[in-house]
């Protein structure tokens, strides 16, 4: 998820152009909608209209699958293992497993769901900067310290792989290589502990800078541009649609 | 007149009990340019940390911006140090360690909201101190992209846009390249708060500082103008410095 971050801003689309909180608030909902679908129509639809939105974002599929690759190998494997292990009569049976009417079903409903929620996720933080997303989830009411910890997380996941980098080279410049004997274990170890130690020594040192310009328990944030006629238009949108699939998934109950 | 600093006797050790700080006394007036120098480990940035109250003096009475800090062994409160912090600009050594926000532009703009200033006054600061730094081209980047020392120099704006009284900078001139380095000279040369610089480009220290002086073993051994200590080749190579080369003639 970090790879899609931040990566792809400079492209010109209408999901780019929407203000960063309504875009927040539209797809958060359709989001929730599309959780909230237990009929398998309904979750086909759901996955449908992600294409539709991943396609707003004009990125290209082959660029969102080679970065959504680890995603979307964990979404098919728990599809397996849930048509795998649902439960029901066996009605196909390949080699010494089985799979049953209900297991395949379940496991449709699943992966269309869950890969619909998560290409409209994806199209969320592909076309908004991570710092006007967390300017937004302040916005509408995410608590404080959560925002300041996804903020934190966020550069100290590019701090410290810049760390183990300088420590890959180091190791590498001396000649070392891995292999699976005592001595690349060892040295991995060691390796993964110096890690530790300067992580947190990092994480100190940024808490004195935080400290030096005033920080006393939240990272306050400035407001983000106006918002158009054009971004209410957009997010009327995305509520019809999130009120839409709700309603008729309740109507079919 | 009350001096911006009043240091006196500061004794600091670290967990382990290594002493960073063994009597180290130093005052400096409202408006002085002052250089610290020494070797690696004197103490330098230890010092620094304890203007601000993020080092737990052991001994000692420590007074910054007319408010008392430490003394003895005791600390000032949270509100002190709150007060102090805004008045007292620390750059930190390294630039990573200073920023933390998601964009150029949030991280300046950081220490102004925390000051509780008004929307269009922290944008004026922010936009100035970019401005200022060389650093506007940039403000919407994230900070992980930019190079060490366009770091270096969004970590000095992050700490010009909060105007303190008294601006204390390590290692300025880390990392910058030699156009950079001249526009620190030149922004430095032209702001008239207190200036508290440590540094081993001792060029760099000759052309801002009007007073220099020597921390080695955690203790001031040497305060003089500028250009006379760093002229004196038996001091500086007595505490493992250099005369500067424009000096050394």
């Amino acid at each position: 998820m970090w790879a899609l971050i931040d990566h792809h801003l400079d492209v010109d689309s209408p999901l780019h152009r929407w203000h960063p909180t309504a875009k927040l608030i539209g797809l958060g909902l359709l989001i929730v909608a599309g959780a909230c679908v237990t009929d398998l129509r309904l979750a086909g639809g759901v996955l449908a209209l992600s294409f539709a939105t991943v396609l707003l974002t004009k990125l290209g599929f082959r660029v969102l699958l080679r970065r959504t690759r680890g995603l979307l190998l964990f979404i098919i494997f728990f599809t397996l293992l849930v048509a795998f292990t649902a439960g029901g009569g066996p009605s196909l049976a390949i080699g010494p497993v089985s799979v049953s009417q209900r297991g395949l079903e379940l496991a449709a409903l699943v992966g269309c769901k869950a890969l619909g929620i998560a290409l409209l996720a994806v199209a969320l933080v592909t076309t908004t900067p991570f710092a006007q997303l967390c300017r937004s989830l302040r916005r509408i009411g995410c608590p404080t310290r959560l925002v300041s910890v996804l903020l934190l997380t966020y550069r100290m996941n590019f701090a410290l792989g810049g760390e183990m980098e300088s420590i890959q080279s180091g190791l590498r410049a001396r000649g070392f290589r891995f292999a699976p004997t005592a001595w690349g274990i060892k040295t991995m170890g060691t390796v993964t502990g110096s890690l530790l130690v300067r992580s947190l020594e990092r994480a100190d040192r940024l808490y004195h800078a935080m400290l030096a310009r005033g920080y006393d328990g939240s990272i306050p944030c400035l407001p983000s541009g106006r918002v158009k006629r054009t971004d209410v238009w957009k997010l009327s949108a995305a509520v019809l649609l999130g009120i839409a699939l709700i309603s008729v998934q309740v109507a079919l109950r | 007149m009350t001096a911006a600093i009043e240091a006196e006797n500061l004794h600091f050790a670290f967990p382990d009990g290594r002493e960073a700080l063994r009597g180290l006394s130093l005052t400096v007036q409202p408006g002085e340019a002052v250089g610290i120098i020494g070797p690696n480990g004197a103490g330098k940035t230890t010092f620094f940390l304890s203007l601000i109250g993020l080092c737990r003096l052991r001994e000692g009475k420590l007074r910054v911006a007319g408010m008392q800090i430490a003394n003895g062994s005791a600390i000032a409160s949270k509100k002190t140090l709150t007060e102090v912090r805004r008045k007292v600009g620390l750059v930190f050594q390294n630039s990573d360690d200073q920023l933390f926000s998601a964009s150029v532009y949030d991280d300046v703009a950081f220490g102004p909201l925390n000051l509780g200033l008004k929307e269009n006054e922290v944008r004026h600061r922010v936009d100035t101190a970019l401005r200022r730094v060389l650093a506007k081209p940039y403000a919407d980047r994230v900070s992980h992209h930019l190079s060490a020392g366009e770091k270096r120099r969004v970590a000095l704006a992050c700490v010009l846009a909060m105007e303190p009284e008294i601006l204390v900078i390590d290692e300025p001139t880390n990392d910058l390249d030699p156009r950079s380095r001249r526009a620190t000279i030149n922004l430095i040369n032209q702001v008239d708060q207190t200036r508290l610089i440590a540094s081993h480009d001792l060029e760099f220290i000759l052309e801002t500082c009007n007073r220099t002086v020597v921390v080695d073993e955690g203790r001031v051994v040497a305060d003089a103008p500028a250009r006379t200590l760093l002229a004196n080749r038996e001091v500086m190579e007595s505490h493992g410095l250099e005369v500067p080369p424009s000096l050394a003639k």
